[in-house]
């Protein structure tokens, strides 16, 4: 099974007035350890090429030697912005394949802490993307609000980023009243700050001139390279796991998916900000419904999953994750493989970033929204 | 009868009977066996009616010593996962690319070939993605035991 | 007027003093402005709020050691931040603090200021080249490339205030501010000297050639201790002098009530680098080809028009 190694990076074009620019692995513009290797004439790109695998940890094998219930917080390191949205799947995955039944008050806990992950996603996405066009001031704004949703999230799920919270069946312990009335504060405030954000980068001239018509992404590639999550939505696309194929009682909530039609940076910009507000709308609802009763179902000690096959689906903060188990009959997984959103989202940067400026490069990689770890699993 | 389905309606383009799995037990709307050649014109089928490539992937089944190569589809108007699952002899792994037909393809089928040693026949791009570029060994291989 | 010895000592010990003094100011105040600006403090540690926090940072950056790159031109590389700030002690010069607070009047003071201010962007191309260092060298370019689009609407923009005054002489044109200033016969030429610089100066929103998030850190990319801190010191000087220089050009130099001309001058410096750190807090960067065609297209027609507009009413 050898086959002949290819020389890696061939400079055939490389002349008196082409250079390559190694962008990474350590650059500020592309937030964590990515290489792109840009073939550039002058500040313009001729050709990049993505190198991945520097946080590659070999995820789908270390799942493959491990129980079930040990590789659940493993799972929860790969995006470590949406852990629990990682998390949630794994879970889900799991419950799918054993037929373990989960309680609703569990189930509307598990929404509401995977949506405020999803906010700080958002929030922590939204200053790291000005940033990236040069604005310092949104990132530490954005922090700040970010801050108190990791601090509720902390009190309920013991950590502040990668969180495992969900469990087979349901959670480990029940959220109280308390908690949850500081949520809803938390969202009055937060919907009360909102506009602040808009006043500072939504209207500005220059963010404008950066963002619009720069990275466009047509409807026709995003379906040829298996785009997902507000990177689709801004191409026009409703395409949102939870109203398609919904899960943990997604389709008791009243949200919409929002879209636009223009496909550029903006368009994702549009996207992400609003889906903030719905987050923040389905966070209520969820509390304003949600049942008493036990969190946690009867479970057995030992998860011997039967044989079988099982794809679950999840919208994260970058979107479509795809957990799919083959299952042995034994306590282990015999193939688990993760369909992660960003990898998909990153194989389009090659055919945007072609002919762009440099800074316009920074600027889609900014609106894609990479967790490299993800990427590189 | 005319079908809405845009999953039955991409297999009656090509003659694959259509047969709906269980949704809620599996996450599949469908699964089907496929031989390697009828890949490359499924995918085609599919890219017609708006299918998106989810992932591809593969499985080793030691025991039978095949490689199942897993293509798994989807639809962005209405949820229609497919699952096509294509048996490979492990010694001999080759497979038609379908990178030309979705380009999101290429970076999938570059990891299955690094993590497995399955060829994608056509594949614009074949170098390794995730592993280092001189690594000549295929991890997920249940016969993998470590490098020294 | 006659030099002495003794006089070009005092000048350059006050001078050092001075540009080493408004960076330690500058730079405490940039953090302070950004921290507020972002819901913080600021350095708060090291001395009553923190003001004694750049005097520590600076002690480490001179202790530092200096790290020349294998592959770098070496005397390119030593030379680049020399270039950079020499030309300070030359352009604060000409400058007038107040009616008899300056160095040495000269009758083309205005002209030794902009010709000075040029010579920050050959320092800022020989890093880039000497580094041997990409992103250093397409910071030096990008430099280069921005330099004509901005330096022609400033001279316009300077010529047009020497016409209405007839003066090189950066003290005549301040007394022929004493009852109106500049500013209020031509504002759209203040906003259009802010802009161009700020350019000047490569702040933010057009800093291009440190573009943290493109380039890492631009032509001083491969620069630590003090090599950097000449850049940083080079940097605060020129944004003084460009301050300095839009407060006799449109503020009326020295001229307000009350408070001594000292401190007037002062005031209105440190209120123009107030603005412009005002820029660099609240605005994403300009893309450098956006900016390009932003001063052909509109800063230098905008200044043309207003100059013409100028000679015509002076000549009537």
């Amino acid at each position: 099974m050898n086959r002949p190694i290819q020389p890696t990076y061939t400079l055939d074009k490389v002349g008196e007035e082409n250079f390559a620019l190694n962008l990474g692995p350590q650059h500020p513009g592309t937030h964590g350890v990515l290489r792109v290797v840009l073939h550039m004439d002058g500040e313009y790109i001729l050709q990049a090429d993505p190198v991945l695998g520097y946080g590659h940890r070999m995820q789908e094998k270390i799942a493959e030697n491990m129980t079930y219930p040990q590789a659940l917080p493993y799972v929860c390191r790969m995006d470590y912005l949406g852990a629990l949205s990682y998390n949630l799947a794994w879970v889900l995955a799991v419950e799918k394949l054993c037929q373990f039944e989960v309680p609703e008050r569990a189930e509307a806990i598990r929404v509401i802490a995977t949506e405020l992950n999803r906010i700080s996603s958002h929030l922590l996405w939204w200053g790291a993307f000005l940033l990236d066009l040069g604005g310092f001031t949104p990132f530490l704004q954005a922090l700040t609000d970010r801050e108190q949703i990791l601090d509720l999230l902390e009190e309920i799920t013991g950590s502040r980023l990668t969180y495992c919270y969900f469990r087979f069946g349901g959670l480990p312990s029940d959220v109280d009243e308390e908690w949850l009335t500081r949520v809803l504060a938390f969202i009055k405030e937060f919907r009360d700050r909102l506009p602040r954000y808009h006043d500072l980068v939504t209207g500005n001239v220059i963010f404008h001139h950066r963002s619009k018509d720069v990275g466009v992404i047509l409807p026709f590639d995003a379906a040829g390279y298996g785009l997902s999550g507000p990177i689709l939505r801004g191409s026009g696309i409703e395409f949102d796991v939870r109203k398609h194929e919904p899960y943990s009682g997604y389709d008791r909530y009243d949200f919409e998916v929002p879209v636009d039609q223009n496909g550029d940076c903006l368009g994702r910009y549009n996207v992400r900000m609003a889906e903030i507000e719905q987050s923040l709308r389905i966070i209520e609802q969820a509390i304003g419904s949600i049942p008493d009763g036990p969190v946690r179902s009867k479970v057995p000690k030992l998860i011997k999953a039967p044989a079988g096959e099982v794809a679950m689906a999840v919208e994260t903060p970058r979107g479509q994750l795809v957990i799919y188990i083959v299952s042995d009959g034994s306590k282990k997984p015999y193939r688990v493989k993760y369909r992660v959103p960003s990898f998909a989202n990153l194989s389009i940067f090659a055919k945007m970033a072609r002919g762009q400026l440099l800074a316009d490069a920074l600027a889609i990689l900014g609106s894609l929204d990479m967790v490299i770890p993800e990427v590189d699993r | 009868m005319a079908t809405t389905n845009p999953l039955q309606k991409a297999l009656d383009k090509v003659g694959i009977e259509y047969k709906p799995t269980e949704f809620p037990n599996c996450g599949l709307h469908c699964s089907l066996v496929l031989e390697k050649e009828q890949i490359q014109p499924l995918a085609r089928a599919l890219a017609g009616k708006g299918f998106f490539i989810e992932t591809v992937t593969a499985v080793d089944r030691i025991k039978e010593n095949i490689f199942e190569c897993i293509y798994l589809f989807n639809h962005y108007d209405q949820s229609q996962r497919l699952l096509v699952r294509v048996p490979l002899p492990r010694n001999r792994a080759v497979q038609p690319s379908i990178g030309r037909i979705f380009p999101g393809a290429v970076w999938h089928e570059r990891e299955t070939t690094e993590m497995f040693g399955i060829r994608f026949e056509g594949c614009p791009d074949s170098r390794n993605l995730l592993l280092p570029e001189d690594a000549d060994f295929h991890p997920l291989c249940k016969d993998f035991s470590g490098v020294s | 007027m006659n030099i002495s010895l003794l006089g070009i000592v005092g000048y350059l010990v006050g001078i050092a003093a001075l540009v080493g003094l408004n960076a330690v100011i500058l730079v405490w105040l940039e953090r302070k402005v950004a921290g507020h600006m972002q819901f913080r403090l600021g350095p708060m540690e090291v001395g009553p709020h923190g003001i004694l926090q750049t005097l520590a940072d600076g002690i480490k950056l001179v202790s530092k050691q200096l790290v020349i790159p294998d592959e770098a031109d070496k005397p390119l590389f030593l030379l680049a931040p020399i270039v950079s700030l020499v030309p300070i002690f030359a352009a604060m010069v000409p400058l007038p603090f107040s009616e008899t607070v300056q160095a040495w009047e000269l009758n083309i003071g205005l002209l030794l200021i902009i010709a000075l201010g040029l010579l920050n962007t050959l320092g800022i191309l020989l890093a880039g080249w000497g580094s041997n260092n990409k992103y250093a060298l397409l910071g030096g370019a990008r430099a280069v490339a921005q330099i004509l689009a901005y330096k022609i609407p400033l001279l316009i923009c300077v010529m047009t205030i020497i016409m209405m005054t007839g003066s090189f002489s950066l003290r005549d044109i301040a007394i022929a501010q004493k009852d109106t200033w500049n500013v209020l016969y031509q504002p759209i030429l203040f906003i259009v000297y802010i802009i161009t610089v700020t350019l000047e100066t490569n702040r933010s929103p057009f800093d291009f050639s440190e573009a943290e998030s493109e380039l890492v850190a631009g032509f001083h990319t491969e620069y630590s201790g003090m090599g950097f801190s000449l850049f940083f010191l080079a940097e605060y000087s020129y944004m003084f002098i460009a301050a300095g220089l839009a407060t006799v050009l449109f503020l009326g130099g020295w001229h307000g009530p009350w408070l001594p001309g000292v401190a007037w001058t002062l005031i209105k410096i440190y209120s123009i680098i107030f603005l412009m750190m005002w820029f660099r807090w609240t605005f994403p960067r300009v893309r450098i080809d956006q900016m390009l065609s932003f001063g052909w297209k509109i800063l230098l027609p905008l200044s043309l028009i207003n100059f013409i507009i100028t000679a015509g009413v002076l000549a009537l």
